[in-house]
């Protein structure tokens, strides 16, 4: 919960939310919990607004509320859930290629709601998809979905009579987590309110609506973030033991994630123990038996301890796949390269070696990695000025006197790769200003662009035989140079919009490392 | 009279004695302890021993030792006895001091302790037995500004110079580089045989994929690209730094006369690189000052223009 995290939520909300939902949040941020008229006379927000705001922060599962002294209701903010923003694309795109179409704009919806009825779901997709048939398919791509765990089921209200209670209490049973409702063809051509606000109105109790209830009214589905990023962890994994070991090997890797994709609690350590017989059966591609057994043990071997073996028992053995190791692996991996990136190969010998060794003086550094002393000294006195390294002093006498001191270096890949999730997370904000930057200076490029294209449409709409000459004379309202900044601000803005993608892949291999370092 | 007859008795009395001194110290040439020496001429006395063994060092026929059990005279060979013909007592002295420092060299302030002279009194007769090519001076790697000296015809030792890696007191950074190339390249076709090879199982393919720091030994001397003759040290302190480079991975397995040898593998990176990387603010120097409206702030990113360019 740094300060960088909370410039990034204010950013993300105020792009897709709007500016008084990315007020209320920043204030609740910098906070903590806060009832709902401090809110309104501390941020010099209208009481109105504020509550809109909470309702739609709540509806998309960004803000949370609880009770306290049995009168007052207090909010504060989900910052994970506000973070997972940017990873919304990426969901979406891995359902599109997992599940089809069809899945892709049921998450969309989903994402779109936040929580969501099953059959309107189903009903906004049919509507967008030109398929006639489409509802059949709509509704087994979203059962597909609930049943890998990627929609799960949001806690039910529970219905209580007195009048005691001024917020709504949830319960949930762990077997409800993906039970489906039983839906009919009739309803989901039926009209529904859109029921979806549980936000309580000051003291007031619910009303009762008069509407013809649906099979499945009151039972909302969201997107299960924790599903996604597990399987966003999985993928990481096969990348990196495929680029180490080999097809193989990761194809085994693959099967040993997908058999636990759904037994493993999202924090465990170590994935369930599976005996080498069930991985060969369930490979893609068959490998003679010895050979897999032999890659298991390849793999088993290696240092990182990606899989290890659990027990000799079982045919061939049971492995497991430690999950905390491979996201250790992963994070270390990030931190030499980004070490690499911006020092040089020969500091990252440095900081390779003082992982290794733990602690090392300045002599000792010069001569394991074989660099001249003058330059050996520069980057490790540059690393230790941007704090990549850190400098101990032991001392041999009391007055601490530098002749008789030693200093000893080291390397703290936890504190590291904390330090780079920060930076991650401004790099981030940088490149959102910076795109916001961009659309404020060509303004007056894009609003020409708008009103030529909007012209089009009308004159293709009304005259439908329109001649050339008419079609080149609004083509040429725009000049070639206003063309050619055109063209350069799109180039523009899809390059920060792929580097902000790709800076997601960094912020999610630090962000598991530090929450298994949490969990554990 | 009688005082000159004396006088001249005694030199031939102690003449003999050298003589029989030095038939001692030719008989036993690791040494003769000054005890054994007192029972051998038992016949004169103290006084007169001592003066003997004094004129026999002053020559350079005898030199004086310290053993465990007392002071050691020992013959001194002819050609030591001739190199240092025309110096007088001190440089002798610094220069049996010098001497018996062997290959490693000493430095000046530990002759001074040795010999209690004047600091500027031992920087003459260095300078004069330098001058006069007895003795020579060689850089230290450990600290650049020492000096320690050894006999001229003496090789200095590794710790000294720094073994292979240093000519001259420059420690030969391209000469590693290239060695260090060279290693990995040959670790990596080790590898890639191994794989293109797929008849055999996995086990054997990693297995024939490692080599031993000999193996690597011999491809590097047949390379010739070394004036050095190395030792498989050198190319184990080599390899170590290619480990540091997170190319290269070692194992330990051991071999049939029961010791373990050390086996080296071309490794593949864990990831490319990594994303952030690829964003000019993670290469930028003044990150840390920059602020959305700020004097140094992402709209005005010169960093970001120039990357934006292409």
């Amino acid at each position: 919960m740094s300060s960088r995290e909370c410039l990034l939520a204010y950013e993300l909300l105020q792009e897709h939310y709007g500016k008084i939902a990315a007020d209320v949040a920043s204030f609740l941020l910098q906070n903590g919990w806060q009832p709902l008229r401090y809110i309104a006379l501390k941020a010099n927000l209208k009481l109105d607004q504020v509550r809109k705001a909470l309702c739609l922060l709540i509806q998309h599962k960004l803000a949370k509320f609880h009770v306290r002294k049995r009168k007052i209701v207090e909010y504060a903010i989900n910052i994970e859930n506000v973070l997972s923003i940017l990873f919304h694309p990426k969901f979406i795109y891995t359902v599109k290629l997992l599940y089809g179409d069809a899945a892709e704009l049921i998450v969309e919806e989903a994402l779109q709601h936040g929580i969501i009825l099953m059959s309107t779901a189903i009903k906004n997709v049919a509507d967008r998809l030109p398929d006639e048939n489409g509802s059949g398919k709509i509704e087994k791509a979203f059962k597909d979905l609930v049943q890998t765990h990627f929609l799960q089921r949001e806690p039910e209200v529970e219905k209580n009579e007195e009048e005691e209670y001024i917020v709504p209490i949830f319960t949930q049973n762990e077997a409800d987590l993906y039970r489906l409702p039983t839906l009919s063809e009739e309803s989901l051509k039926r009209k529904r309110s859109d029921d979806g606000s549980d936000e309580p109105k000051a003291k007031r109790l619910k009303s009762e609506h008069e509407t013809p209830s649906v099979k499945d009214d009151g039972v909302y589905w969201s997107v299960n973030i924790s599903r996604f990023q597990q399987y966003f962890r999985d993928q990481s994994i096969v990348a990196s033991v495929t680029q180490r070991f080999g097809t193989p090997c990761g194809e085994i890797v693959r099967a040993m994630l997908r058999i636990s994709e759904v037994t493993t609690p999202a924090n465990a350590q170590s994935t369930q123990p599976i005996s080498s017989a069930e991985i060969a059966r369930s490979l893609p591609q068959k490998l003679p038996m010895e050979h897999v057994e032999q890659h298991l043990k390849l793999l088993s071997n290696d240092e990182d301890q990606i899989v290890q073996l659990f027990d000799d028992s079982g045919s061939g053995g049971l492995y497991v796949v430690n999950l905390k190791n491979s996201a250790l692996a992963l994070a270390t991996a990030t931190v030499l390269s980004y070490v690499q990136q911006r020092y040089g190969s020969k500091a990252c010998r440095i900081f390779r070696l003082l992982m290794l060794k733990k602690h090392l003086e300045q002599k000792q550094v010069e001569e394991f990695a074989m660099i001249p002393p003058k330059e050996a000294k520069g980057y490790l006195y540059h690393m230790l000025a941007e704090n990549m390294v850190i400098m101990q002093e032991v001392p041999r006498t009391p007055d601490h006197a530098p002749a008789r001191t030693f200093y000893l270096y080291s390397v703290n890949i936890q504190r590291l790769s904390r330090i780079l999730l920060v930076k991650c997370y401004k790099t981030c904000t940088n490149l959102m200003t910076r795109h916001n930057h961009l659309i404020k200076t060509n303004k007056r490029i894009l609003d020409k662009e708008e009103r030529i294209t909007a012209i089009k449409v009308r004159v293709n709409a009304t005259l439908p035989d329109a001649d050339e000459a008419q079609l080149e004379e609004i083509e040429e309202m725009m000049t070639s140079s206003e063309r050619t900044s055109l063209t350069k601000h799109q180039h523009c803005c899809n390059k920060l919009h792929t580097a902000q993608n790709q800076l997601l892949n960094t912020i999610f291999v630090l962000d598991s490392y530090l929450n298994a370092l949490s969990s554990a | 009279m009688q005082t000159d007859v004396e006088v001249k008795q005694e030199p031939t009395i102690p003449l003999t004695l050298e003589t029989e001194i030095l038939a001692l110290c030719n008989d036993n040439p690791k040494g003769v302890s000054d005890k054994s020496l007192e029972t051998a001429v038992a016949g004169y006395d103290v006084k007169q021993r001592v003066t003997a063994i004094n004129r026999l060092l002053t020559m350079g026929k005898l030199e004086l030792l310290r053993g465990s059990s007392g002071l050691i005279y020992r013959i001194k060979t002819p050609s030591a006895v001739g190199s240092i013909s025309g110096v007088d007592n001190q440089e002798k002295l610094v220069y049996q001091i010098i001497e018996s420092a062997g290959n490693k060299g000493i430095w000046t302030r530990e002759i001074r302790y040795k010999c209690n002279l004047m600091l500027t009194e031992v920087n003459k007769i260095l300078k004069n037995l330098e001058s006069k090519k007895i003795i020579k001076a060689v850089k230290s790697v450990a600290a650049a500004k020492r000096k320690v000296y050894m006999l001229f015809n003496l090789q200095p030792d590794r710790s000294v110079t720094g073994g292979a890696w240093y000519s001259d007191q420059d420690f030969e950074s391209e000469f590693v580089e290239v060695l260090n190339q060279q290693c990995f390249k040959f670790l990596q076709q080790k590898c890639e045989n191994a794989d293109k090879d797929t008849t055999l199982s996995p086990t054997a393919t990693n297995a024939s994929s490692f080599a031993s720091s000999e193996e690597v030994l011999e491809f590097i001397s047949k390379l010739g690209i070394s004036k050095v003759t190395l030792s498989p040290e050198d190319i184990e302190t080599i390899l170590n730094t290619l480990i540091y480079d997170g190319k290269v991975q070692q194992t330990v397995v051991p071999v049939a006369n029961g010791e373990s040898k050390k086996l080296f593998k071309a490794l593949k990176p864990l990831i490319e690189t990594t994303d952030f990387a690829r964003t000019p603010c993670s290469l930028c120097p003044v990150f840390n000052e920059c602020r959305p409206g700020g004097e140094i702030s992402p709209e005005n990113c010169l960093y970001m223009d120039e990357w934006m360019e292409y």
